[in-house]
C-alpha cells in the first residue's frame, strides 16, 4: 500500500487526482478499524495531517466579503449566503483541541466543544479530528451533531478547487458524504449566533449510551436554546443516532420560537422531536426505544432552560 | 515535481531517534511490538476501545492501535519502556501503582501508567472525577479501577512531596 503525507493542499488534490479510490486520512480512528475489519481496503493512503489544517481562528469577517458562494447539490446549483463572523476551523483540528474553544458569551461554538468533550475518551480525542468525524459520515457523531445544530459551513477542496456547502447537504446518509472524486475536506466554518445581552442560553450535548466514555451514542442531542423576556428567541435542538444522518428537529424548533418554555409547551415540543426521529432497530437500541429517549432529551434540555430563565 | 509515497520513517521512541524502513502503514502498535521488541506496550480489542495499547505521542496519550507510523514520522513516542530507565528511580506514577498495589494480572498496567503519566503532567492537580474522565479509555478487566484512582492521587502526592523536597534543598 502506498502511504503519502503530502505538506500542501495542492500535493494532495495532486496525489488524489491520480490515486482514484486512495483514502484521506485525519486522525485514523475511524479508518485504521475500518482497514482491520476488511470494511475499507484503500491501495493508497492520504495521509492529511501534514497540511497545517490543526488550526483554528475566530474570524470576524471584518477582512471579506459578507456573502460567499455557497455550492448546494448539483440540482441546486449556487446560492449566495451570507456569512458574518464565527470560527475557522481546520480539518485536522482534534477533539482534545476541539473541546477547550471557550465561549463565554455563548455564541455557539461551546456546543461544539460540549460534544467534542464526549467522543471516545481521552487517547481518542487527541487523534479523532472535526473532519474525520464528519467524513466518516456516521449519524451517531456527536461533534458532527453539534455542527448541525449551529449550521456549519463545510469547506472542501479539489481538483475543480475549493468550494463551501451547508453541513445539510454535505452528509448523505450512513457512511455517505457528499464529495466527488478527488474532493477532501479542508474545514468547517461555524458561525457565531449573536443575542441580546438581556438574553439567557443554555447550549449543550447530552447522549444516551451505555456508559459514558467510548460509547456510541443510542440518541444524542444538540441543543441551543436562547430565552429573551421568558420567551424562546432561538431553538436549535439536532439529533444524532435516529436518522440516517443526524437531522434538525424542524418542526420542533418551529413550535418553541416565539413561546414560553411552559411544561405543556415543553411537552409538545418533545413530542414533536420524537415524531420527527426516524430510527432503526439494532444491536445497541430498538427505534421505539430511540424515539422515547428523544423525548427525555429534549423534555431534560427544555426543563433545564425553563428554570434557567427564571 | 509530483509527490512520492513515504518509504522510511523517523521518530524519536524513549528519547532516541529511529529511522525505520517499514511499511508507513503498519500500525504503530505492531512496529513496536514486532519491529523494535517493546512488548511492554499491550493489545488489547485492536479497535480503540480499551487503551491497553497506550502510549505517548508528544506527551499526549493515544491508542497504538489506530496510529499509522506513517503518521507519527517527525514526532515522539514514549512507550512504558522508557518511563524510566532499569537502573534508575521509578517514575512516580510507577511507585504510586506499586504502592497502592493497583495491578492485578497486569495487562492493563503499561496503558494505564502513561494515561496517568500525562495526566500527572498536563494538569498540575485533579479530584477524583476528573481522574476517573480521563482514565476512561483504559479499561481494566480484572476492575482494579478504585487502586488505579487512588494510584494516581499517590501519584500527584509523592510529585508535590518531591516539589517540596526540591525547593528545601534549594533554601538550604
Amino acid at each position: 500500500m502506498e502511504y503519502y503525507r503530502p505538506t500542501s493542499v495542492e500535493d494532495a488534490v495532486q496525489i488524489l487526482g491520480r490515486s482514484p479510490g486512495a483514502a484521506c486520512m485525519a486522525g485514523g480512528t475511524d479508518l485504521v478499524v475500518a482497514m482491520r475489519s476488511h470494511k475499507r481496503g484503500p491501495h493508497a493512503i492520504v495521509d492529511l495531517s501534514g497540511l497545517g489544517l490543526d488550526t483554528w481562528i475566530f474570524d470576524d469577517a471584518s477582512n471579506r466579503p459578507a456573502k460567499v458562494k455557497t455550492q448546494g447539490t448539483k440540482k441546486a446549483g449556487n446560492d449566495e449566503q451570507r456569512l458574518g463572523p464565527g470560527w475557522r476551523i481546520g480539518a485536522t483540528v482534534t477533539m482534545a483541541v476541539l473541546k477547550t474553544l471557550e465561549d463565554e458569551d455563548n455564541l455557539g461554538v461551546g456546543l461544539l466543544a460540549d460534544a467534542a468533550s464526549q467522543v471516545g475518551a481521552t487517547q481518542i480525542q487527541n487523534r479523532a479530528t472535526a473532519g474525520g468525524n464528519l467524513c466518516n459520515g456516521s449519524p451517531a457523531a456527536d461533534a458532527v451533531c453539534a455542527m448541525v445544530a449551529l449550521d456549519a459551513l463545510i469547506e472542501i477542496a479539489g481538483p475543480t478547487g475549493a468550494e463551501t456547502m451547508p453541513i445539510g447537504k454535505f452528509l448523505l446518509g450512513p457512511g455517505r458524504v457528499n464529495l466527488e472524486p478527488g474532493q477532501f475536506l479542508t474545514g468547517i466554518f461555524v458561525p457565531a449566533h449573536d443575542m441580546k445581552k438581556s438574553s439567557v442560553a443554555l447550549q449543550e450535548y447530552r447522549k444516551v449510551g451505555s456508559r459514558t466514555s467510548l460509547v456510541i451514542a443510542v440518541a444524542g442531542l444538540a441543543a441551543r436554546t436562547v430565552l429573551d423576556k421568558g420567551k424562546v428567541v432561538e431553538s436549535r435542538l439536532a439529533l444524532s443516532s435516529v436518522a440516517p444522518t443526524c437531522i434538525r428537529a424542524t418542526e420542533a424548533e418551529a413550535y418553541l420560537t416565539g413561546g414560553p418554555l411552559s411544561p405543556d409547551r415543553i411537552r409538545e415540543a418533545s413530542h414533536l422531536a420524537r415524531e420527527e426521529a426516524r430510527p432503526i432497530t439494532d444491536l445497541r437500541a430498538t427505534d421505539q426505544y430511540r424515539k422515547e429517549m428523544v423525548s427525555a432529551l429534549v423534555t431534560d434540555h427544555l426543563t433545564r432552560a425553563a428554570a434557567l430563565a427564571q | 515535481m509530483q509527490p512520492k509515497p513515504i518509504e522510511e520513517v523517523t521518530v524519536t521512541i524513549n528519547g532516541r531517534k529511529e529511522r525505520l524502513a517499514v511499511d508507513p502503514a503498519k500500525r504503530l502498535l505492531d512496529v513496536l511490538r514486532e519491529d523494535l521488541g517493546l512488548t511492554g506496550t499491550k493489545e488489547g480489542c485492536g479497535k480503540g476501545e480499551c487503551g491497553a495499547c497506550t502510549v505517548l505521542i508528544d506527551g499526549r496519550p493515544v491508542n497504538s492501535c489506530l496510529v499509522l507510523v506513517g503518521s507519527v514520522d517527525g514526532h515522539e513516542v514514549l512507550t512504558i519502556e522508557g518511563l524510566a530507565q532499569p537502573d534508575a528511580a521509578m517514575h512516580p506514577v510507577q511507585q504510586a501503582f506499586v504502592e497502592q498495589g493497583a495491578i492485578q494480572c497486569g495487562f492493563c498496567t503499561p496503558g494505564a501508567v502513561l494515561t496517568a503519566v500525562s495526566l500527572v503532567d498536563s494538569q498540575p492537580a485533579a479530584d477524583e472525577e476528573a481522574i476517573r474522565r480521563y482514565m476512561a479509555g483504559n479499561l481494566c478487566r480484572c476492575t482494579g479501577y478504585t487502586k488505579i484512582v487512588s494510584a494516581v492521587k499517590t501519584a500527584y502526592e509523592i510529585l508535590s512531596e518531591r516539589k517540596g523536597a526540591g525547593r528545601r534543598k534549594k533554601e538550604c
